[in-house]
């Protein structure tokens, strides 16, 4: 019996050639259903499928609405998230959420056929598969980076899109000086003194990753900020 | 009719490149990392290069 898939990107050119792709190869796959992120929970939710693979490429706030929906729609369906984002942080938020595998888009179509396969073979496995660039795993270091809590590497990350205190508060339904706060506690646990300098380091750790930064773009809510934060 | 694909990242890349190749047998069709694609270009002599407008590639290399 085929894998029974449900393919969700909101590139159209891109989710064509997937379902074309899984469809013709030899793999034992099914795509029976294909939709942009908006529409896919009514057709998860309608079709059960063995398997989800979908695109997250947002930030962590929305990565984790889209997959609690998947979640909700069809509990028993694996999850493989395919993504542009290549930080180690990403990768164990989204671990922590559950899903079954982590595939970067600078995989091969046969990576992701293969791990739907790995996955189906082990329909109660615990593992999750992760597919990512040689290069970034060895970049990955245990650097003071990897000391901020969620809260303080989210306030990080809109730091690095150049927002102010002010639009992070108003991002995070936080108050000005709770923003401020996790921005003292970032700078005393990474030892640095300006914003500029956490972003850098932070990029340079891969603790964030460029695509996460620039994705603010695609979010429509991009803005200058000076080193002060106003 | 000779297209050669040069987009990122490669799971794009392919996508689009077997989508093509369905709809259009008679294409003939290859795909390349980026870093390649000058050399391609020499060898296969496409009639057409499908590439991101961000890559930096050099128009005098067409």
């Amino acid at each position: 019996m085929p894998v029974r898939a449900i393919l969700i990107d909101d590139h159209i050119m891109f989710r064509e050639g997937l379902v074309s792709t899984l469809g013709s190869r030899q793999a034992d796959i099914e795509v029976v259903g294909h939709s942009s992120t908006g529409e896919a929970f009514a057709l998860i939710r309608e079709t059960t499928p063995d398997v989800v693979i979908t695109q997250i490429d947002v930030d962590l706030h929305k990565a984790k609405e889209v997959l609690r929906r998947i979640r909700e729609a069809s509990p028993d369906s694996r999850i493989v998230v395919l993504t542009i984002f290549d930080n180690l942080r990403y990768v164990q938020a989204l671990s922590k959420l559950g899903i079954d595998a982590y595939i970067h888009k600078t995989s091969s179509t046969r990576e992701l056929v293969a791990t739907i396969e790995a996955l189906m073979r082990e329909p109660r496995g615990e593992n999750t598969v992760v597919s990512m660039p040689r290069g970034s795993l060895e970049r990955m270091g245990d650097g003071p980076m990897g000391t901020l809590s969620e809260r303080e590497t989210e306030v990080l990350v809109h730091v690095a899109r150049g927002r102010s205190n002010y639009q992070i508060a108003t991002e995070m339904h936080l108050a000005e000086s709770t923003v401020k706060r996790h921005l003292a506690n970032i700078y005393q646990k990474v030892g640095v003194s300006s914003r500029s300098e956490a972003t850098r380091l932070a990029l340079q750790e891969m603790w964030i990753g460029i695509a996460e930064i620039t994705q603010a773009d695609l979010d429509g809510n991009a803005g200058g900020v000076s080193e002060d934060g106003h | 009719m000779r297209v050669l694909i040069v987009l990122t990242p490669l799971m794009c890349r392919e996508a689009i490149a077997h989508s093509l190749s369905q709809h259009r047998p008679y294409l003939e069709v290859r795909i390349a990392a980026p870093e390649a694609t000058e050399e391609e270009l020499r060898s296969f002599a496409p009639h057409l290069l499908v590439h991101t407008d961000t890559d930096g590639l050099d128009r005098a290399a067409l």
